[in-house]
């Protein structure tokens, strides 16, 4: 309550150095697990059509399930390294895209988890592209799109090294 | 005088979590307090104050010691005597198996 209340003050920040340092961020972690749990939801969509046992459709289901909330909880978290420990707000307009986006991230991973509904993945899988975009930008490193070359063959951006 | 910071990042865990409120009084610092200080080089950091006056991380992702250096190298902003987390208010305690030392 009390914390609550005191964190909609713009309060000065104590950094806690996440600081070996190795100062590594890179925001194609966020990309891969949100491949990788709209992958899963495939995968998931697919199963009936497999001609699987009970058991074995029973079995499978538990298996991918847990895979997919496991990679939309790690995009989750990833997102919020970046935004938490990297992201610093040189620009105020990429900054408020950057805390919108990352607040996105946090709801459509939670709809990856708690259902099924391939769009929900799709809507990830497009918010940690936006959210790579604005990274890469603020390290002034130019990027573009591109199909991944394993399935689900969907667009991610990818930055130009 | 009483002054609140946020924290931001993890080299305090699990004594201090990202979002923590810290409520700091300017006083004479002890060992083993967790103090916010104006590093040179690093910027507003809150460390926790090891022995010697050196300033040391509580997380095995912060800083070395030697990379932080001193107290006596920063400026002292002020001792945290309490932490407002999401779940309650409660005192900075020390860890009880708190590494020493380098931690690079």
């Amino acid at each position: 309550m009390l914390h609550t209340l005191l964190s909609r003050m713009d309060l000065p920040v104590a950094d806690a150095h996440c600081d070996i340092p190795c100062g590594i961020y890179d925001a194609r972690i966020v990309q891969y697990y949100a491949v990788s749990a709209l992958r899963q939801i495939d995968i998931l969509l697919s199963l009936k059509d497999k001609g699987l046992s009970d058991t074995g459709f029973a079995m499978q289901v538990a298996r991918n399930t847990a895979k997919k909330e496991e990679m939309a909880e790690k995009c989750k978290h990833e997102t919020r390294v970046i935004w938490g420990d990297f992201m610093k707000p040189k620009n105020q307009e990429d900054m408020a895209k950057c805390h919108e986006l990352a607040h996105g991230i946090m709801l459509a991973g939670s709809a990856v988890k708690q259902d099924l509904h391939r769009e929900d993945g799709e809507k990830l899988v497009a918010l940690a592209n936006d959210f790579a975009e604005v990274f890469w930008k603020s390290k002034g490193v130019e990027t573009h799109r591109v199909t991944t070359p394993y399935a689900p063959n969907c667009e991610v951006v990818e930055p130009k090294l | 005088m009483i002054r609140l910071f946020r924290v931001r990042g993890r080299s305090m865990l699990p004594t201090l979590r990202p979002g923590d409120l810290l409520v700091l009084r300017r006083r004479q610092p002890r060992t083993d307090d967790l103090v916010v200080v104006g590093h040179p080089r690093l910027g507003t950091v809150v460390k926790r104050l090891g022995a010697d006056g050196r300033l040391v991380g509580d997380g095995v992702e912060s800083s070395s010691t030697h990379e932080l250096g001193k107290l006596s190298n920063a400026a002292l902003i002020g001792v945290a005597v309490l932490v407002i987390t999401p779940s309650g208010l409660r005192r900075p305690k020390a860890l009880a198996s708190r590494r020493s030392g380098n931690r690079a």
